[in-house]
């Protein structure tokens, strides 16, 4: 089959093996994305092995950063993404093999805030409003994260030297990240009472920004008095590596997970259809989601006060993971049960595969949500 | 967007931003400080401070050595029988712990590794310190020759490490007695003012006296 060939609009319609709805025949149903070729799903096979609605190809439950993280990636511009986080994971490396660790730390600290501003304008998924998204989600995020590292840098006691007290503990083990958490999802509320930005991925997407550039932020603030100590701080490489990768790109792709997760449930919570909210199940209930997400953040910032290095960096690794498929899998059922809801409409060309397909959820040919794809190139 | 041209302005994008970072960082470094004294150089005597002003005496209960600090700067914020922790109550934040075990269970070596140990806990990469300008030559406690060093490394957070740290510890044993006492300071990175802050550990390392274990 050419990538320009329609597979709508043929003459014969088929019944999804999935969903059952009537739909046009093709490779893949458009309003569940099921491949019309295959048995019915069932419960075991919808939670393991599924393909994940914004990349067809991968499976629901498995950890893949870039498709996660940006979700509107068309297919073929998710390898470069790949491309850049190995690129920016080699800029960090590299600054701190030559020990200068303190730009390491401003280089791992931005990395993953400007994959995310490349990918708003790769993807222009809010043509109409670019500004109007970025204030409220990514600016708020950094003004709030300069606000709680200035306040760390400033206000809080000094780090305590060998032995954790309580009051550190508590400080920075848990009402940091609360307090992080909370922030994070602030700028992206105020987006909750508008309409037009009603899907879950809207909401997912406004968390994981806002959470990215938050912590961001405050981990530039707060490492401020590093900046004085030269290009060359004393201490050996080992740790600073681990550390670093921790600070650039664990951490963040925990918090993008928490949050966006979080506000995933939000929006599911109060802008789908009644009959749709508890499509996520006891994981979709708002307070819970949120709860889960506090207690992977305070874990995360607990384990990196008390444990030793190896064991926290392994911890975080498998927090991230964690928090990625909580985000992933609210992002899939998020797009699935949207999809219900629309009503099929003129063929429009995926800017996925490139072939065309009636304007619904998914693409007849490749099977990606079309919601998960920038709304400027023609999706539902 | 050709999808090559993003990889390419993200990683020109990175490379401006390091290049910015590693200038301003260059710039805001301190500047090599003349006075500080360098091998082969005759040095203008030990940098003026509060370090030698000793005024107040600490004594062991448990073990009997004492030694004598500048209550100015040093405030006792917890102490036992055995040993006790001095907060430095100045502009820099500062922390000397004084601590002491009956020798024959644990050599000095052993005691300034676990105190090195239990300080680098809370510490990002912590090292020996190798600069001429800060590094310790000789350390002794109580007139005893002992074992130590100056050592650097950064405190850390769970939200990002902090701020420089340069600890100085020293351990001697009298064949009774095994000392230790280490030093503390954060958010300083300029050698004179960690040399000048140092004092502080030589007012107690020249006042510490090894007393008769008590009965």
């Amino acid at each position: 089959m050419s990538d320009n060939s329609t597979l709508a609009g043929g003459p014969h319609d088929v019944t999804c093996a999935s969903c059952s709805h009537v739909v046009p025949f093709g490779a893949y149903c458009i309003r569940c994305g099921w491949a019309l070729d295959l048995a019915p799903r069932s419960a075991t096979r919808r939670s393991v092995s599924e393909g994940f609605s914004a990349a067809p190809d991968e499976p629901v439950l498995s950890v893949r950063i870039v498709s996660t993280l940006f979700p509107q990636l068309p297919k073929a511009d998710m390898s470069a993404f790949r491309v850049a986080f190995v690129v920016g994971i080699a800029f960090v490396v590299g600054l701190a093999m030559a020990r200068m660790f303190s730009v390491a730390l401003i280089a791992a600290a931005v990395v993953v805030p400007l994959l995310t501003l490349l990918y708003l304008v790769d993807v222009d998924v809010y043509e109409d409003e670019p500004l109007h998204i970025i204030a409220l989600t990514m600016i708020w995020g950094a003004v709030a994260g300069t606000g709680v590292g200035l306040a760390l840098r400033f206000a809080d006691a000094p780090v305590p030297l060998g032995d954790v007290n309580a009051d550190h503990l508590l400080a920075r083990g848990v009402a940091v990240p609360i307090a992080d958490l909370v922030l994070a999802l602030i700028g992206p509320l105020v987006l909750l009472r508008y309409r037009r930005f009603n899907d879950v991925l809207d909401g997912a997407t406004f968390g994981a920004m806002s959470a990215v550039s938050l912590v961001a932020a405050q981990t530039l603030v707060q490492a401020s008095s590093l900046y004085n100590s030269g290009l060359r701080v004393p201490g050996t490489v080992m740790p600073w590596v681990l550390r670093l990768l921790e600070v650039g790109f664990t951490m963040p792709l925990i918090v993008s997970g928490v949050a966006g997760y979080a506000t995933s449930t939000l929006w599911l919570r109060y802008r789908s259809p009644i009959r749709d909210r508890d499509s996520l199940g006891l994981l979709g209930q708002p307070l819970l989601a949120i709860a889960i997400a506090i207690a992977i953040l305070v874990s995360s910032a607990i384990g990196m006060l008390v444990l030793e290095r190896n064991v926290a960096f392994a911890l975080l690794v498998s927090l991230a993971a964690i928090a990625q498929l909580l985000l992933r899998w609210a992002l899939h059922i998020g797009l699935l049960q949207e999809a219900a809801e629309i009503e099929t409409a003129p063929d429009i060309r995926c800017a996925n595969c490139g072939r065309t397909t009636p304007l619904h959820s998914f693409c007849a040919g490749c099977g990606v949500s079309l919601r998960a794809l920038p709304k400027a190139r023609g999706n539902a | 967007m050709n999808r090559w041209h993003l990889v390419l302005l993200f990683t020109a994008t990175l490379a401006v931003i390091v290049v910015i970072a590693t200038i301003a960082v260059a710039t805001a470094s301190p500047k090599p400080n003349g006075e500080i004294c360098e091998p082969g150089r005759l040095c203008g005597g030990p940098p003026p401070g509060p370090g030698l002003l000793a005024s107040a005496k600490w004594e062991s209960t448990g073990l009997g050595y004492s030694f004598e600090y500048n209550s100015d700067v040093l405030a006792v914020t917890r102490e036992d029988a055995n040993g006790v922790e001095l907060k430095v109550d100045a502009k820099y934040a500062g922390r000397l712990t004084v601590t002491a075990m009956r020798a024959g269970s644990v050599t000095r070596e052993a005691m300034l590794d676990k105190e090195i140990g239990r300080l680098g806990k809370t510490m990002l990469g912590l090292k020996s310190d190798t600069a001429n300008a800060t590094r310790i030559f000789g350390p002794t406690l109580g007139y005893i020759d002992g074992v130590g060093g100056s050592y650097r490394g950064t405190s850390n957070t769970p939200q990002s490490p902090s701020s420089p740290v340069t600890i100085v510890a020293v351990a001697a044993t009298d064949g009774h007695l095994v000392a230790v006492v280490t030093f503390a300071l954060e958010g300083v990175d300029d050698p004179k003012i960690i040399k000048l802050y140092r004092g502080l550990v030589d007012g107690v390392a020249k006042t510490f006296r090894w007393g008769p274990i008590p009965e």
